[in-house]
């Protein structure tokens, strides 16, 4: 469903991805880990549209993305929910989700959705007219989920979702990845919480210094543990 | 963040300042030589024109942040400067309610010179105490601020300026040679600051502030140090100029100017002392010719009629193109380095041949 | 200060407060999404000025249809501002955004004298403006009330546009966070050239009423109303939109009661004292009077 080949990109002079390599196919969870600064968030950006990749290919279901526009890339079936959420300050938590059906114009559609996140995220309904940043943590974190589902994306991508989170709420988030999954959605995630996402992924890649180092199953992954950690993740 | 004074980087700048000395001085001496005096006149002007460019960019270049304010200080150098320096005689005749102190003075134009620079240092020091704690945007607007209130001052204070009237008869002792003295030591002065460990912090400041506060580096010092610094500068290039322009008003130091001087250092190079300079040359030439348009021109049989706001429309155009095209300016970031030794070595075997 | 005296300056007040806070709402549109502060923006009132003195003064057209197509006129500059000045250097750093739009001021006041005419203007100002009620023993004036009725509509209509449309809430949330808007479908260069439309007309509206009130025009004339918009919007607090309106209200009130106290010798300074109060409000709260604390290094 989502190919990237020999991708390469940067801010100014310097490119932090090189020749980067991997694919989500539908239906998967897809986990990409890495330490700070290997360049996870910049591979997202590069995916969303936010970054024109300096050379190499993204494609997203048989059309090539990437250099595009994030206002069309979204028309097309891909959602972000981006690091530390982001929520959109200033608009109610209902704004926001309708924000996130953006690109739909058929009134009578956005409600039908707004009307099944509702009933998804009990809790953003009970808070739909409170301020986005009056939430806790946890809450903003679904309402940026939330979000991003509001547009039916087939394909979602997470930065980070664990961030400062407490424990329980990222069993919930786990749950709700787990459940969309059922669900047909794709997931494509980006984490430094090794445990949590070998736990939710299907497949796994490892990225340090821009590059794809490690790539395979979750469950073998899972068995190369320590390993990992200490070479590619810089965890100690 | 304490980078001490670093051996090279003095070494560059003062590679820097010789070079850019030699080709003001070839600059100057042509003028001299030439002895035409409406040539000598636009050489004096601007170089000293030039010092108060080169004076914004010690702000601007190095700190990042867009002041619109220092033309003020270029005012408050001039006046002082003037006031310092016009014969009592001429002072008591226009500027009765001067205090007697200052209306029996004259205390010749180097002093004058020193003080202006100090009068400006001191004002800048109050005045920009409150946008120094500002966010770098914010800060730049609230210079305007200052801008406007030295304006306000001088023009309605009329016991002390006269006001819109403008104020007269200051000795025109400014030669080339002076001129370019002047902007000789202020261009080194410029050029050891952005070496300096000063220099260092603010560039730092400007290139990734968050970085920098983590490394002990206070932003607000910094930002008020150099305020104050090119402020001094601002008013040392104003008192010489009003020793050159013999008369002036309160709108010689408002928004045409600080558009000009921005204008100058854009094109040049804002982060470039010597961009300064080129940039000064640059647009000075562009004005000069487009004034013809201003003014309309007659090309043998064809009229070509008044083009009203030529000159402004010709320098803010190239304000665009330099932003559009080549952001840096025209000398980037670097300083003009001759290589001098190397066209030692080149001679010395030209003439062993 | 009598009674009547205070009451009537404070309608003034008001009134001229409401006209600076409608100049900084349509500044701080435009910075709300490109996060930088359009220098131009005080030219547009000169660009309805002298629309209005061409069509009402030299063209014969009456008045109203004159202030209309000034303030079609600023919004028209405005939209055509961004696209040739702001466009181009859409990834280009705030300094060089400034320095641009400085420069785009000085080409809009240059044009409007090469193609309208270069010098100052008087305009007649339809009778009407000059009315002053009498309501007991106060005297209102029309015009103070005019402005503020204007001026309070035109934020009403700013309000429900921003609130209850959906080009609004797309102006809000791009406001908010540019690129996550994007990430949700909402087109860059759509909403940023909505935000210029929408400061367009608030400076034509406002512009409309600055001549008016001031009955003259002159080239250099967005000068000041550039200067009380940035500082108004400096004074609330850069990025809030009812920091904007609050910095407009304190400045007016500034101006005119600053004008009322202060002894005739030094009246003529009121333009610098204005500027200390604001420069010393700034030195207590540098993040403006509406917003909380932030680092100095952002």
């Amino acid at each position: 469903m989502l190919e990237i080949k020999t991708l390469s990109a940067g801010y100014g002079s310097a490119d932090v991805l090189h020749d980067m390599q991997l694919h989500v196919d539908a239906g998967e969870i897809v986990a990409l880990l890495g330490a700070n600064g290997a360049g996870k968030s910049t591979l997202l950006r590069t995916i969303v549209g936010l970054l024109r990749p300096r050379q190499g290919s993204v494609w997203f279901e048989g059309r090539q993305i990437a250099g595009e526009r994030p206002e069309d890339i979204v028309k097309w079936g891909i959602s972000c929910v981006p690091e530390r959420r982001r929520i959109f300050a200033g608009l109610t938590v209902q704004e926001n989700l309708r924000m996130g059906a953006y690109a739909e114009r058929r009134k009578e559609v956005v409600e039908e959705r707004l009307a099944a996140i509702y009933k998804r995220f009990p809790v953003l309904l009970e808070r739909r007219r409170q301020m986005g940043e009056t939430l806790s943590g946890g809450e903003q974190q679904q309402l940026a989920i939330a979000r991003a589902l509001m547009s039916e994306p087939r394909l979602l991508l997470l930065d980070e979702p664990s961030m400062g989170l407490a424990p329980h709420m990222v069993q919930l988030v786990v749950d709700l990845l787990r459940d969309l999954r059922e669900r047909g959605l794709t997931v494509f995630l980006v984490e430094q919480n090794v445990h949590e996402a070998l736990r939710l992924a299907d497949r796994a890649y490892v990225m340090a210094s821009g590059r794809v180092e490690l790539e395979g199953s979750a469950s073998d992954l899972k068995e190369r543990g320590l390993e990992l950690e200490e070479s590619y993740l810089g965890v100690a | 963040m304490r980078p001490g004074w670093s051996r090279r980087r003095l070494a560059v700048a003062a590679r820097s300042w010789l070079s850019t000395s030699v080709l003001l001085v070839l600059v100057a001496a042509t003028a001299s030589i030439l002895a035409n005096k409406s040539i000598t006149n636009v050489v004096t002007s601007f170089l000293i024109y030039t010092s108060l460019v080169v004076g914004y960019q010690m702000f601007m270049g190095n700190s990042g942040i867009v002041s619109f304010g220092h033309v003020a200080f270029f005012g408050i150098g001039a006046y002082c400067a003037a006031l310092l320096n016009i014969p009592p005689e001429t002072k008591e005749l226009a500027l009765p309610a001067l205090p007697t102190f200052l209306q029996q003075t004259q205390t010749g134009a180097l002093p004058a010179i020193v003080i202006a620079a100090a009068l400006s240092a001191l004002v800048a020091l109050v005045i920009g105490f409150a946008p120094s704690r500002m966010q770098a945007e914010t800060m730049g607007i609230a210079t305007f601020a200052v801008l406007v209130i030295v304006y306000t001052v001088i023009h309605n204070w009329e016991e002390v300026t006269r006001g819109g009237l403008g104020i007269y008869d200051i000795p025109p002792v400014m030669t080339p040679v002076y001129a370019l003295l002047g902007l000789v030591i202020i261009t080194g002065v410029a050029l050891a600051y952005k070496a300096s460990p000063y220099g260092l912090r603010i560039q730092g400041a400007r290139d990734d502030p968050l970085a920098v506060e983590s490394l002990g580096v206070h932003l607000v010092p910094e930002r008020l140090f150099c305020f104050v610094v090119s402020a001094a500068v601002m008013g040392a290039g104003g008192a010489m100029w009003a020793h050159n322009a013999r008369a002036f008003g309160p709108a010689s130091f408002y928004f045409r100017d600080t558009f000009n001087i921005i204008a100058m250092m854009i094109v040049g190079g804002s982060a470039s002392v010597t961009g300064a300079i080129v940039g000064s040359a640059v647009v000075t030439v562009v004005s000069e010719l487009m004034r013809f348009a201003e003014n309309g021109i007659v090309i043998g049989m064809i009229e070509v009629p008044q083009i009203h706001g030529a000159v402004q429309l010709s320098v803010a155009l190239l304000i665009l193109a330099t932003l559009f095209l080549r952001p840096t300016g025209i000398m980037g970031t670097g300083e003009l380095i001759l290589p001098f030794s190397q066209w030692a070595r080149d001679f010395k075997k030209w003439i062993r041949r | 200060m009598t009674l009547e005296v205070f009451v009537q300056q404070l309608i003034n007040a008001i009134s001229l407060g409401s006209l600076y806070a409608l100049l900084a709402l349509g500044l701080a549109m435009v910075y709300g999404v490109l996060k930088v502060l359009n220098f131009a923006h005080g030219d547009l009132v000169a660009v309805t000025g002298y629309i209005m003195w061409l069509l009402w003064m030299k063209g014969g057209v009456s008045f109203p249809v004159a202030v209309v197509a000034g303030i079609l006129g600023a919004t028209l500059v405005s939209i055509l501002t961004e696209l040739i000045a702001f466009r181009p250097l859409r990834k280009a750093s705030y300094a060089v955004l400034l320095i641009s739009s400085f420069a785009v001021s000085v080409i809009i006041q240059n044009l409007v004298r090469l193609l309208i005419d270069p010098r100052p203007q008087g305009m007649k100002i339809p009778a009407v403006f000059d009315r002053v009620m009498i309501i007991g023993s106060f005297h209102i004036g029309f015009l103070a009330l005019f402005t503020l009725a204007t001026c309070l509509s035109a934020m009403g209509l700013l309000l429900y546009f921003l609130m209850r449309t959906r080009w609004g809430m797309a102006l809000r949330a791009a406001a908010a966070d540019f690129e996550v808007a994007r990430l949700v479908g909402v087109p860059a260069n759509s909403v940023i050239s909505l935000a210029f439309a929408v400061a367009g007309l608030l400076a034509g509206i406002g512009g409309a009423l600055w001549v008016i009130r001031s009955g003259g025009i002159a080239p250099t004339m967005g000068l000041y109303a550039i200067i009380t918009a940035f500082v108004s919007n400096i004074i609330g607090g850069l990025g809030s939109l009812v920091g904007a309106v609050v910095g407009g209200l304190v400045y007016g009130f500034l101006d005119i009661y600053l004008r009322a106290l202060l002894p005739a010798e030094i009246r003529a300074f009121v333009q610098a004292f204005i500027l200390i109060a604001v420069v010393i409000i700034l030195a207590i709260r540098p993040q403006g009077l509406m917003l909380k604390r932030r680092e100095v290094s952002k």
